[in-house]
């Protein structure tokens, strides 16, 4: 196999829901510890593109290739467990539960703590550690004062906080951030870049940004990808694609 | 020939199925609601129809017109007026409930009211002179036959041709997408579901009056068959398709009709596969066709603006860890109830009791499934017929003792949840429930009717179980003990595991498959194992049971039990095990007090009063048990600590408004119908995203520093409004007059402002189903930025 400096390859991606092509031969290349931007008009596929790397959907052609390794054929949990991480544009929470059980449940899925028997012997205590852990997290995305609200009480920019520090939890090496400030007002969306900097910094964790606010693509991200209609538009460094005539075309609907 | 003429009796069995089928499909396309409650309202007509013709002697055309013309539509409008009307929105979870609850309390209210549970023999047929036999070269055709292919056909076609080229048809399919949507685009969403229920009403009615003779009997538990084929018929259609349904109607008819003539009649093959097909059919295509796994529940796409939704219990206390002292106490509790319980009770209440215990723990594999981790199984008797058989197989052919038989059903019937959960681990929601359905169907008619398994009708002996001349339980007041100590310790596991680390994934599981596969949960695996959990519970309880009784036989496992236990248990709690607990004793006492009571037809009223029930949950889906527990307990005032529920942030006086709202003579009265600031340039803002105005927003410097399209304003006392048919078919007016002046009165205030598009306006695609004002009709700000969503897409286009 050859090496590749890549963490994830997407390689000629091409996805279709019946007739309509949702991608056309899009590929995207992120490098350990990198931050890189996605940003289109909405319908541009952006969160199919999430989907298919994640597995989710199945794409028609094209391989994805993670750490080397090709997981196209891999099952969703499976990708999860490799280290990637996602966070959704429609929530996926889990209603009912409290944001420390959240926490909880992420990291458990991937230290693979606590099976039926245990559960029987010790109620499935989290211990010391886990404990330490899930606290660190929620006060990491400043939910630490809601740490025993269940989610349903949460505002959605909350539970989108908690969706990023629940991904945080499985210790990813890349995130796929999927509009993470939608919700978000200004201060809590500056906040959002300062704890995505801190990751990065802290665990050199890679991430892959979908979003709509431009401040946001500009303060967190280095490299920048551009879809249109579903396919890839653009890709450079964050701020010469943002100025780009076309660019600002397609994605303002402004003709500059 | 004969061929011929069989192929024509199937077509015509077909085009029953394909019917109810179509009603099926008309519900779930216009309501997001799958209705087994159909099954129910073909009951009904059919009744009805019967009553009418047989009882009061009434001209079989008048009947008909009354039974299927006029109740069965106005039934359908009474269940959608009264129940399913609250269920929009809600849960699919919810839906299924309540039309569980229809399909059960109907019949049962049918029957106990006027009805009765004797079989109605030789149900008329509904055409007059259609027992006339035709020839037609040598063929010989019912006419009973022709009449009901052609009446399918027509119902069918006219269903397909409303759907694919009237307004109405299409206006139904756009109340499916988003009935919010729809409405904000100035439709009756109701009056669409009126309709859509009415015909629904109508089509089951008809299914329901013509299929009778077919059966030669009116009779419920052929109406629950009916239901099975009718959404086999309407998965070949993907619930969509109305001519696929018709398709996987006829291909069921005439496959079954076929198969009962050329099958050895003495086969058990023939005796199981013919009336089973529909459910190897259902559950074949559910598991085998990949196109089901990915299917998800039907989807509001203004969900998005939504809270999340509710869920299905109260929220979990947050000290579940440190209830280190309620093993000990909760074990005195036990001991003393029982030692009471077993000293006090007469020796014909011990064994009521015993019972309501008993199924106290076939109770508790609902918790585990349903409640924890959010699967409704609607096979959940099967699992506790395999424990109960396997055990009574053992101790007769093997001489195995009881004891160790309660073990191995148990393990036999985790076995088969392990071996119903694999193929099933990929489906979601509303269609796993479907394949549990059929599978509980396929063990009830096939499997459990077989020698080696259920032993003949009269059943099985099963000895109480004794060992080693210590372990005696024959007598009933140790069986009792027992019973109360197994009932203790599934409970125990049940709630350990529901707080520990396990529930904690089941949970995840329920709440979002897709959230938990993305921290690396395996869904598939996890829903494998909270089904071999709940159906080795499940088997202990049917063991239990059957070993109480002294024979175990089919009829106590059957379908009936499937269907009704799910509703009780949800209703009551699924999530609760003091629920469970009651679910035992309502079930076994509530028969008891009503036949004390002198109630006639005392089993039905009882099925009437659970599936009530049912409804309850849309308005309360927490459960009663948790409810009554929670009430009780906030009216005693101890969780005011709790500031999550009591609200408990002191009040403290706001700082006074700052209003710097513009005076009167300085606003701009757009179509005199909303007013804005001046300062602000009115952004086209969206029509659906009409958040009130933050504090922030209100202040003159927000508004003066924003630009247009992100300060979104609410309409201020617009009048709801539907569209005049002529906005419906004429083409595109130019700009309405009082439109015009108001442009040029706000370009009289600011020079600079203009509308962002101005030919996006009055685009002819556009301005169908919406009122021409720029506050609805989203056409982008300048900037074209995010927000530029256009206004209700799901309108008819």
């Amino acid at each position: 196999m050859e090496t590749t400096p890549w963490l994830l390859e997407a390689q000629h991606i091409q996805v279709q829901f019946g007739g309509i092509i949702a991608l056309q031969d899009v590929s995207l290349e992120v490098g350990p510890g990198e931050a890189v931007g996605l940003i289109g008009p909405n319908g541009a596929g952006k969160t199919t593109f999430f989907n298919s790397i994640t597995g989710i959907i199945a794409p028609l052609r094209g391989r994805v290739r993670f750490m080397g390794a090709d997981i196209t054929e891999l099952d969703v949990h499976t990708r999860a467990r490799l280290g990637i991480g996602r966070t959704f544009q429609r929530m996926e929470l889990f209603s009912g539960m409290t944001v420390r059980e959240h926490l909880l449940v992420a990291l458990r899925a991937h230290t693979g703590v606590g099976s039926m028997w245990s559960d029987l012997l010790t109620g499935g205590r989290p211990s010391d550690v886990e404990r330490s852990l899930v606290e660190d997290t929620a006060k990491l995305v400043a939910l630490d004062d809601r740490i025993d609200s269940v989610v349903d009480t949460l505002s959605l920019g909350h539970g989108r906080l908690l969706e990023l520090a629940r991904a945080l939890m499985t210790n990813p090496r890349l995130l796929l951030l999927d509009e993470p400030s939608s919700g978000l007002d200004h201060v809590e969306s500056s906040e959002l870049a300062e704890v995505l900097h801190a990751v990065r910094r802290v665990r050199s964790t890679a991430y892959l940004l979908v979003e709509h606010d431009l401040r946001l693509i500009r303060e967190a991200t280095e490299r920048l990808y551009v879809m249109e209609q579903g396919y890839l538009l653009a890709k450079g460094p964050t701020e010469a694609v943002l100025s780009h005539p076309r660019v600002r075309e397609a994605y303002t609907g402004v003709t500059a | 020939m004969e061929f011929v003429a069989l192929l024509v009796a199937g077509v015509a069995l077909g085009c029953v199925y394909a019917l109810m089928a179509s009603g099926v499909v008309l519900t779930y396309k216009t309501s997001a609601v799958f209705n087994l409650g159909l099954g129910a309202q073909a009951y009904a007509a059919a009744a009805i129809f019967y009553t009418l013709t047989v009882d009061m002697h009434f001209p079989i055309l008048v009947a008909l017109v009354i039974s299927v013309f006029l109740l069965s539509p106005l039934l359908g409008l009474a269940l959608y007026w009264g129940l399913f009307r609250y269920t929009q929105g809600a849960p699919e979870t919810v839906k299924l409930v309540v039309s569980l609850g229809v399909l059960l309390v109907l019949p049962a209210l049918i029957q106990a009211v006027w009805f009765g549970t004797n079989l109605k023999g030789n149900p008329p047929v509904a055409v007059p002179g259609a027992d006339r036999v035709f020839e037609l070269a040598g063929i010989r055709i019912g006419g009973d036959s022709l009449t009901t292919i052609f009446a399918a056909v027509v119902v069918v076609v006219a269903l397909a041709g409303l759907f694919k080229f009237t307004v109405l048809g299409l206006r139904m399919r756009a109340v499916v997408e988003s009935p919010r949507m729809v409405q904000l685009a100035g439709i009756n969403a109701d009056g669409i579901a009126s309709v859509s229920w009415m015909l629904s009403g109508f089509v089951a009615g008809l299914a329901g009056v013509m299929l009778a003779p077919l059966f030669g009997s009116v009779d419920v538990s052929k109406y629950t068959l009916l239901l099975v084929a009718a959404i086999a018929a309407a998965v070949v259609g993907r619930l969509s398709s109305l001519p696929w349904t018709l398709v996987g109607g006829l291909a069921l008819g005439v496959t079954q009709v076929v198969l009962a003539r050329y099958l050895p009649a003495d086969s058990v093959l023939a005796e199981g596969l013919r009336p089973s097909l529909p459910f190897i059919l259902l559950f074949g295509l559910l598991v085998f066709v990949p196109k089901y796994r990915t299917i998800g529940g039907v989807t509001d796409p203004l969900s998005g603006v939504d809270p999340p939704p509710k869920a299905l219990r109260s929220p979990v206390s947050t000290d579940t860890h440190s209830k280190r002292n309620t093993f000990g106490q909760a074990l005195l509790i036990t001991c003393g109830l029982v030692a009471f319980f077993s000293l006090a009770l007469s020796d014909v209440w011990l064994l009521r009791m015993t019972t309501a215990v008993v199924m106290a723990v076939i109770f508790l594999s609902y918790t585990v499934l349903t409640g924890i981790a959010g699967q409704i199984s609607l096979g959940q008797a099967a699992f506790a017929g395999a424990g109960a058989f396997t055990a009574a197989q053992l101790a007769n052919h093997f001489d195995f003792p009881v004891f160790w038989g309660m073990l191995a059903g148990a393990a036999v019937a985790s076995a088969v949840g392990i071996l119903l959960a694999l193929p099933l681990r990929q489906l979601r929601g509303i269609y796993l429930t479907l394949a549990t359905l059929a599978f509980g169907l396929m063990v009830d008619q096939i499997i459990f009717p077989l020698e080696n398994v259920g032993g003949s009708p009269a059943g099985l002996e099963v000895p109480r179980p004794y060992q080693y001349n210590i372990f005696d339980f024959s007598d009933d007041r140790a069986f009792f003990i027992l019973c109360c100590g197994v009932l203790f310790w599934v409970a125990w596991y049940v709630w350990r595991m529901r707080d520990g680390a396990t529930g904690q994934v089941l949970d995840a599981i329920r709440g979002s498959e897709t959230g938990a596969a993305s921290v690396g949960i395996d869904p598939g695996r996890t829903k494998v194992k909270a089904f071999a959990v709940s159906a080795a519970i499940a088997g202990i309880g049917g063991a239990l049971l059957v070993s109480l009784q002294g024979r175990a036989t089919p009829a106590e496992f059957s379908i009936a039990e499937s269907l009704l236990w799910p509703v009780l248990i949800i209703v009551l709690g699924a999530r609760s095990i003091p629920a469970a607990i009651f679910a035992g004793a309502f079930l076994t006492l509530l028969p008891e007090l009503l036949r004390m009571l002198d109630v006639p037809q005392p089993l039905a009223w009882v099925t009437v009063i659970f599936g009530l029930g049912a409804f309850i949950f849309i308005k309360n889906q927490e459960g009663l048990v948790d409810w009554l527990l929670r009430v009780t307990r906030q009216t005693a005032g101890r969780t005011a600590r709790d500031p999550a529920t009591a609200g408990g942030v002191p009040a403290v006086a706001p700082p006074p408004v700052i209003d710097l709202t513009p005076q009167p003579d300085t606003n701009v009265q757009i179509g005199a119908q909303a007013a804005f600031p001046t300062a602000s340039p009115v952004g086209p803002s969206v029509g659906v995203a009409h958040a009130p105005p933050t504090a922030s927003e209100r202040t003159a410097s927000h508004v003066a520093a924003e630009p247009a399209a992100t300060v979104r304003r609410r309409r201020t006392r617009y009048r709801p409004w539907s569209p005049p048919r002529r906005y419906l078919q004429a083409p595109a007016k130019p700009t309405p007059p009082q439109l015009q002046t108001s442009i040029e009165a706000l370009r009289r205030r600011d020079p600079t402002w203009q509308p962002a598009n101005p030919s996006s306006w009055m685009r002819p695609s556009d301005d169908m189903n919406r009122p021409q004002h720029p506050s609805t009709n989203g056409g982008g700000s300048s900037d074209g930025a995010p927000g530029n969503r256009r206004g209700p897409e799901a309108g008819p286009n």
